[in-house]
């Protein structure tokens, strides 16, 4: 199949993936009347911020998957679920904000202190809302090599992300998910920094 | 000082008292439509109707609102059936809780074995409805059904050597799926020094809402000290050790600088990773203060005078 065609696959795969996690929530909290179970706050939270994570996550793979195969490609998927991510933690937020805090700042900010996870999450989402707004080609343009600099920030994010996830768990890192996220991404973190990787050796778009 | 300014009119007088009652009754019957429209077609909620015998209310129990039978069984802490909270309603069925018994040993002069039908016969029991605070930050009211520790420990006669307790949970790899994660050190491990479980709100539950408990809310026989975090409360109780010294239960071992073996609920002393100040009612939407000792203080805050709350966390 020709790259063209692959790209345009595996972004229908990443465009599914999404809405239709995003269509389950939505579903779920208007026609299921007991999806939200005894305690909504805290499940809408923990879903919406899962599915974040998890799309960051994905955004990571795509540099050292194009790497392994020799398809430069992939690479064309990281706005895309990049922008998931965002698109799920900004619904997380605002749960947390209108619906836990009631959008009252004398709560929220002595609560970033409280508890500090609250305040790792709210970093992390302020470099997620960076690179949303600078994602466009555009931008990209504008920033030049400053651009890519920036966008590696995702690094950044990603670690900020499973910190306040593994913060808030009575388990901490030795919750079963939060672990397989931690380990992901530490291998993915590695893979990008390792020693003997040359730089920029990304091998010419295959023809085949 | 005349302080506010009495009705000039008393609802009483401007509402009959046929129209006052059928309101309540309509309320009431509102109250019960929207109710059904959260109670899942499949709750399951192990061994429920399952009558208890006569069940006698007490002093001691809170005229809170209680948490609705299907939020309480549906959001349960029970790790060995599983890390989430919908879990334990799931998992538990594959528990069995007949026949059960519970070995009492240690520093006690009468040490024995005693089953589940014995262990109902202990005392008369009684219902006492109690606020239950999770170290995670949220909380419920429970009519939970029981009897006093102190009535076992009676029968076991405790020598003086004895000034801890410490209660094992059951663990069962073929019932208990959630075995399988490391997190904790299993069985699963609970304590209280003896005069804590010798106090009258300190009790052995062995129903809930009138009816024996549901497996995920600890069948068949668990341990409630209302006024510590709900991880003190062990849960499907199998063995119960007098003990010279504080035994290392299963969260303090894990995290010894996070979870105390007093654990009392106070609002003034932190967990490192977040604030105790206040928590989430479940069935409420705003979160409300924190008591100190969860609201028990008046009768428990003595058995803790001489103690710095802040290091015995």
């Amino acid at each position: 199949m020709a790259a063209e065609r692959l790209v345009v696959v595996s972004k229908s795969i990443c465009w599914g993936l999404g809405i239709t996690q995003l269509a389950r929530l939505l579903g779920g909290v208007y026609f299921q009347a007991d999806y939200m179970g005894p305690n909504p706050l805290n499940k809408g939270l923990n879903l919406l911020g899962w599915w974040a994570l998890f799309f960051l996550t994905l955004t990571l793979v795509w540099t050292p998957l194009s790497q392994w195969t020799g398809q430069a490609w992939w690479k064309q998927l990281q706005r895309l679920t990049g922008l998931f991510s965002f698109a799920f933690a900004v619904p997380h937020l605002f749960v947390y904000v209108y619906f836990d805090q009631e959008y009252n700042w004398s709560y929220i900010l002595p609560d970033l202190w409280d508890r500090k996870f609250i305040l790792l999450g709210l970093v992390t989402f302020l470099i997620l809302l960076a690179l949303a707004l600078t994602s466009t080609k555009d931008w990209q343009r504008r920033l030049g090599v400053g651009w890519k600099k920036l966008h590696r920030l995702t690094y950044v994010a990603a670690l900020l992300g499973i910190a306040h996830y593994a913060y808030r768990m009575k388990v901490g890192l030795r919750h079963p998910e939060v672990k397989a996220f931690a380990v992901v991404i530490t291998f993915l973190l590695l893979a990008r920094l390792w020693p003997w990787r040359k730089r920029d050796s990304l091998p010419p778009i295959s023809k085949a | 000082m005349l302080i506010g300014k009495p009705q000039d009119v008393l609802s009483s007088e401007i509402t009959s008292q046929d129209l006052y009652r059928d309101r309540r009754r309509f309320i009431a019957a509102l109250g019960g439509f929207i109710g059904s429209a959260f109670i899942p077609q499949s709750s399951k909620v192990n061994g429920s109707g399952a009558n208890l015998g006569p069940i006698q209310p007490s002093p001691l129990s809170t005229q809170e609102t209680a948490t609705s039978l299907s939020n309480a069984t549906r959001y349960n802490n029970f790790y060995e059936f599983g890390l989430d909270k919908e879990d334990p309603a799931i998992q538990a069925w594959r528990l069995k809780t007949r026949p059960w018994t519970i070995n009492i040993s240690g520093e006690c002069l009468k040490p024995q074995t005693l089953g589940i039908e014995e262990l109902l016969k202990i005392a008369p029991l009684e219902e006492r409805i109690y606020r239950m605070r999770c170290v995670e930050g949220w909380s419920m009211v429970i009519p939970w059904v029981g009897f006093p520790i102190k009535a076992l420990l009676d029968r076991v006669q405790p020598k003086s050597t004895a000034r801890y307790i410490g209660f094992f949970s059951k663990a069962d790899p073929k019932a208990m799926p959630g075995l399988d994660n490391p997190v904790l050190d299993w069985p699963y491990l609970e304590g209280l020094r003896l005069d804590e479980a010798q106090h009258p709100l300190a009790i052995l539950a062995v129903g809930m809402y009138g009816q024996i408990l549901p497996n995920q809310n600890g069948a068949p026989i668990r341990l409630v000290v209302p006024w510590k975090y709900g991880f003190k409360g062990g849960k499907s109780i199998v063995e119960i050790r007098l003990l010279r010294d504080q035994p290392w239960t299963s969260w303090s071992k894990a995290t010894p600088d996070e979870y105390g073996f007093y654990a009392n609920v106070n609002p003034n002393v932190d967990h490192p990773r977040w604030s105790q100040r206040n928590e989430l009612r479940i069935g409420e939407m705003a979160r409300r203060k924190t008591l100190l000792f969860n609201g028990y203080a008046d009768q428990v805050g003595s058995m803790y005078t001489q103690m710095d709350l802040t290091r015995n966390f």
